[in-house]
């Protein structure tokens, strides 16, 4: 039960890690795609 | 063998997407009442869904200025040559984006991805993961949990160390809540909708696309440590065929020896590193959307190979737009996805109901050796003479 709580806990913090990573890098579409002058925000 | 398998599977599955227009031979249609122009005919054919050599239009997109002179500011190109070479991407365009998505302004394969999506998906996914799940309530009734013959010895033998079984966890979990976000992207507006709202729905899959996004990583990371914890001990051999044959006891009463993983468990292992191997990089080109394609690619070394030939297809075509790259990928994603899914249905049945004892394995990592001696006689061996022997820098005794 220890492992698989363990398993869970490490999954959430990689997905947490990854949000704040891909943040950073700017990932999504509408980043990647947008700009001053194309999109309104 | 195996690549000639995935690569006929790969084709049967996306290129008929990708060439629904082409699909069938196509018919020569007189046009000579148009002047070659579409006639009642064409727009029939197209209303049916029937194959049209739509090259009479797409090739129509007028001339050069130099060529026909005198013809004003769109030289040889009348609005409809130029709608047309629009329609068909033939156009020479500036835009503002300056890429090749933003270069196509019209195009048609996103209907028949929705079109696709929203129904043979849906239907045969959908059908697919409740189909499973009807066989095993049914075989669960007709042979019940696969009991333990032999009656516990008390002694147990560690099946799974702490790190193998956090990771098995950490891949499960994380394909369970992919499974769940995944299967309510694509229902939420069928099923959720109606019933709760769009408002609802909405929130619901603004949820799952950041759960998907974020837990995926998990899901390759564990992927990359299952297959390198566990690859040595799922290679085929002898004993296989053996399992194969008794059906794993799973059917009729024998019990075949087996090492750390049976044929049945060598099947799941595979099944997840290939299937979720394909899933993890259409999803990495899905993330990261016109950076990284694959289907053009991929029907290029198809063609190369000559595998469509060999269920009398023509070529595919690899001239795919941009969108057409991510359509094709986010149904390759779901389709593989969906056949993973209903394959861990089985495994979870016969790792939890169906088989008495399985769970420890993977709960406390302990398991009876009468269990062990059942179900994995030779590893248990192994096993009990590891424990038997020497330590390697033991010293005789004087």
């Amino acid at each position: 039960m220890k492992a698989m709580m363990a398993g869970f806990a490490a999954m959430v913090i990689i997905s947490i890690g990854a949000w704040y990573a891909l943040g950073e890098m700017g990932f999504s579409s509408a980043e990647q795609r947008s700009g001053q002058s194309v999109r309104l925000d | 063998m195996l690549r000639a398998l995935l690569s006929i599977i790969f084709i049967l599955g996306v290129a008929p997407i990708a060439s629904a227009q082409d699909a069938g031979a196509p018919v020569e249609i007189d046009r000579s009442a148009t002047g070659g122009a579409q006639t009642l005919e064409d727009i029939l054919r197209r209303q049916r869904g029937e194959s049209i050599d739509d090259s009479f239009r797409s090739n129509n997109i007028g001339g050069d200025a130099t060529s026909v002179p005198g013809l004003g500011p769109l030289g040889g190109a009348s609005d409809p040559e130029l709608w047309r070479a629009l329609r068909y991407n033939k156009a020479d365009i500036t835009v503002s984006d300056n890429t090749e998505v933003g270069k196509v302004l019209v195009q048609d394969g996103g209907m028949r991805w929705y079109q696709f999506r929203q129904g043979p998906l849906a239907q045969y996914g959908g059908w697919l993961l409740l189909g499973t799940m009807a066989l095993l309530l049914v075989f669960f009734v007709l042979r019940g949990r696969v009991r333990i013959d032999a009656p516990a010895t008390g002694r147990t033998v560690t099946r799974f160390a702490s790190f193998e079984r956090m990771t098995h966890w950490m891949l499960a979990g994380s394909f369970i809540l992919l499974g769940i976000t995944g299967l309510l992207v694509l229902f939420g507006r069928m099923f959720i909708a109606p019933v709760f709202g769009k408002e609802a729905n909405s929130v619901i899959l603004i949820a799952s696309k950041w759960v998907h996004n974020n837990v995926s990583w998990a899901f390759m990371l564990a992927l990359v440590l299952v297959f390198v914890m566990w690859v040595r001990h799922n290679l085929p051999n002898r004993t296989d065929l053996v399992w194969i044959s008794q059906f794993g006891g799973i059917v009729g009463k024998k019990h075949p020896p087996a090492k750390k993983f049976n044929a049945g468990q060598k099947m799941i292992f595979w099944s997840v590193i290939v299937l979720g191997g394909s899933i993890s990089v259409s999803g990495l080109s899905l993330l990261f959307p016109f950076e990284l394609p694959l289907m053009g690619k991929t029907f290029t070394l198809l063609n190369d190979w000559g595998v469509p030939g060999w269920i009398g297809m023509a070529p595919l075509d690899t001239a795919l737009t941009p969108q057409e790259e991510m359509q094709l990928t986010s149904l390759w994603h779901a389709m593989v996805a969906f056949v993973l899914m209903a394959i861990i249905i089985a495994h979870i049945y016969i790792g939890s109901v169906g088989m008495e004892g399985a769970y420890d394995a993977m709960g406390s990592g302990e398991v009876d050796e009468a269990w062990a001696h059942q179900h994995h006689s030779i590893w248990l061996d192994e096993v009990k003479a590891k424990q038997g022997a020497a330590p390697k820098d033991a010293t005789p005794a004087e």
